[in-house]
């Protein structure tokens, strides 16, 4: 009875919060990664060491955030008498747990649930964000084939010299400059023959079995080369070019011997691409503006509300009480060179960017008003 | 009482982005291998007729033809 709840346990804690944070992570073309068919071993196996990590996360946050009514050694003697299987009498504090709080533990495991639901959802787009998985081998995703099929490969370390003579030493800085790839492939046919198909990937799919094989590959347009196949000479020459009929074309990746690829550029993205980047950081930069007027702002109403800040016998308090006027204008000039070092300015075009020559003119005038707020403020404060 | 209510708060909040967080990954996804634009383009047949003309040039010459490219994409 012992083991079978503590199994429960096990199952409920460590198990399910691994498995629910694998199903959220692998998303889109890499959720053929996770698959149903997998052994139960398998996933159970897989799914112990992010539950373990997804369990210790979720109690030191639920800890920090909550906290718990029960002692840490409470915790730890209801999970040994639940776990353990020895003749030890279950204790108090297990038997109240059992009566009263399987409820708590209940929402506490849904709290979990969801936890690692937005973990796995959160991890792996961030990852794609970063573009950790083409940086770095540790965050890849298994399915090697979409990396090839979307041209991503290319960004990768291994594959950015290949990507340099692809585009004319035009380096392609992201994988959305890739507009479609075409594909040649050569199938065997049967002993003594072999066709060359070329035509626009448009999908594929992977072996149930092993999600790193890939079973079917769809093209789009496609066109047949016939070759004539002789053995021992591999000098071989195209020969003829028909068009497929038919929307699609599937092609069985068994009978494969090899693809290759040619991935389109679309210079069109690139450059509406880059009008976005150019929008986006313009919006960033008019809101850091605002920031920075509504700081200024604040400041100076700080002037007048600090007394409801209880801030007694503190540096701003000595400010206000030893300054004049002047002194506090001065200073007042002081913040607004500090926190213009942050902020864009306007150019000739009317669009906002940061400039060497303005950051030289601001550090003079951050100099200039330092001096002044020293002898009109800060002497009389320190 | 106040735990209580903090708690279910707080699974509330998980919730709600959790549930957010889906619909937004079921609407986007970044993993398609091509786009919805490129099948358009690849389903007219002239466009798709002009752009393996291109590819076919490429892989005699070594180098795409920007201009051409850039009236079809």
């Amino acid at each position: 009875m012992n083991l079978t709840l503590g199994f429960i346990a096990f199952f409920v804690s460590l198990i399910i919060p691994g498995i629910i944070f694998r199903r959220f992570y692998f998303f889109g073309e890499f959720s053929k990664q996770y698959n149903t068919k997998d052994p139960v071993l398998h996933s159970i196996f897989f799914s112990i060491i992010p539950g373990i990590l997804l369990q210790i996360t979720g109690f030191i946050l639920y800890f920090l955030f909550i906290g718990f009514d029960s002692s840490f050694s409470d915790v730890f003697t209801i999970f040994r008498d639940i776990t353990s299987n020895s003749n030890n009498a279950t204790q108090d504090v297990t038997r109240n747990f059992m009566q009263n709080d399987i409820l708590t533990f209940a929402l506490y495991s849904l709290y979990i649930f969801i936890f690692s639901a937005f973990s796995g959802f959160a991890l792996s787009r961030i990852i794609r964000k970063l573009n950790w998985d083409k940086k770095y081998k540790i965050f890849r995703f298994k399915n090697q084939w979409y990396y090839i099929f979307s041209g991503e490969l290319l960004f990768m370390k291994k594959f950015k010299l290949a990507s340099k003579i692809h585009s004319d030493n035009e380096k392609p800085k992201s994988f959305f400059e890739i507009f479609v790839t075409y594909a040649d492939i050569l199938v065997n046919i049967s002993e003594n023959k072999r066709d060359l198909y070329s035509g626009y990937v448009i999908d594929y799919d992977l072996k149930a079995e092993n999600p790193s094989k890939l079973d079917r590959i769809y093209l789009m347009n496609t066109y047949r080369y016939k070759y004539p196949f002789k053995q021992g000479n591999n000098n071989l020459t195209k020969q003829k070019q028909i068009r497929i009929p038919g929307d699609i074309f599937v092609i069985d990746a068994d009978r494969i011997v090899n693809i290759n690829l040619t991935y389109i550029p679309s210079y069109q993205k690139k450059i509406v691409k880059e009008l976005v980047k150019k929008q986006k950081k313009q919006k960033r930069y008019k809101i850091i503006n605002f920031i920075y007027f509504i700081l200024l702002v604040v400041f100076i109403m700080f002037h007048f509300l600090y007394v409801h800040f209880n801030l007694d016998d503190t540096y701003f308090d000595l400010y206000i009480q030893n300054t004049n006027f002047i002194g506090k204008f001065i200073t007042f000039l002081l913040i607004t060179q500090i926190l213009s070092f942050f902020v864009p300015e306007k150019n000739k075009v009317g669009e906002y960017s940061y400039s060497k020559k303005n950051f030289i003119d601001k550090f003079i005038g951050f100099i200039i008003f330092l001096v002044l707020a020293y002898f009109f403020s800060f002497k009389n404060i320190f | 009482m106040k735990f209580k209510e903090t708690y279910y708060t707080l699974i509330g909040v998980i919730g709600v982005l959790a549930l957010i967080s889906i619909i937004k990954s079921i609407l986007q996804d970044d993993t398609e291998i091509i786009s919805e634009r490129a099948i358009n383009i690849l389903k007219d047949k002239e466009k798709a007729n002009e752009l393996k003309k291109i590819v076919d040039k490429y892989h005699q010459s070594g180098s795409w033809d920007k201009n051409k490219l850039q009236e079809i994409i």
